[in-house]
């Protein structure tokens, strides 16, 4: 299967791209997801340990498992307000 | 009330929207550009987000915000993009009967929001490097 990952802020900056996509066996988790990242992004090796992943605009725990259709997003640690 | 705006944002409206004839406390929080980190000059900063999950986030804040305190209005603003200093980045307003409630909210809230809500900042320091923020990580820094 094939997801899409929106990339953000530091994460985006360090991939050199706002969203790109995996191709995933079905049944993959978060977990998978983020190795298949450091993979294909080692400038985001030292990084996305410091990241949550966001499913459907929530964040997601690594053992989550993944589907197609759903929104992915690699979420930095936050510094609004 | 929730929005993200790209302009300067309006206090007077956001405290107009805050207003409720049962009020006897309103709180306005704003969060300001700080000349100053650590001894280090900003010369600006840029905030960037991920607009989906930021208003399902602040959304979800303001309905639990509302289950704990018997809030009458809840007000959040943030601005996005390029803001000099002393320009607000947020602004949130709460109204309540009483000001107990109005204060514990409005603290709550923006407490909160900098932990989950997806939006971040970036420092232009006077001396022309750029950095993510990222409190609390010990980050390595970002290029």
């Amino acid at each position: 299967m094939i997801v899409w990952v929106k990339l953000f802020a530091a994460a985006r900056q360090r991939a050199g791209t706002p969203a790109t996509n995996f191709s995933l066996a079905e049944g993959a988790t978060v977990r998978d997801l983020r190795a298949a990242i450091v993979q294909e992004y080692p400038t985001l090796a030292d990084f996305l340990p410091h990241c949550r992943i966001a499913v459907d605009r929530d964040f997601a725990p690594d053992d989550h498992v993944l589907t197609e259709t759903q929104e992915v997003g690699i979420i930095p640690p936050v510094s609004g307000g | 009330m929730i929005q993200l705006v790209h302009e300067p944002i309006d206090t007077q409206a956001i405290l107009a929207a805050a207003a409720h004839p049962h009020a006897g406390a309103v709180v306005l929080f704003l969060g300001v550009t700080r000349q100053l980190t650590a001894g280090r000059e900003t010369e600006s900063l840029d905030y960037e987000c991920y607009p989906e999950m930021a208003i399902c986030k602040l959304r979800e804040l303001e309905e639990q915000a509302r289950a704990k305190w018997p809030l009458l209005h809840c007000v959040v603003v943030h601005r996005l993009g390029h803001l000099e200093i002393s320009e607000a980045s947020i602004a949130i307003a709460v109204s309540s009967p009483h000001r107990r409630a109005a204060f514990e909210a409005g603290q709550w809230l923006i407490d909160t929001i900098k932990e989950v809500v997806p939006i971040w900042k970036q420092e232009n320091w006077q001396d022309g490097s750029r950095e993510w923020v990222h409190p609390g990580t010990g980050l390595p820094k970002a290029t």
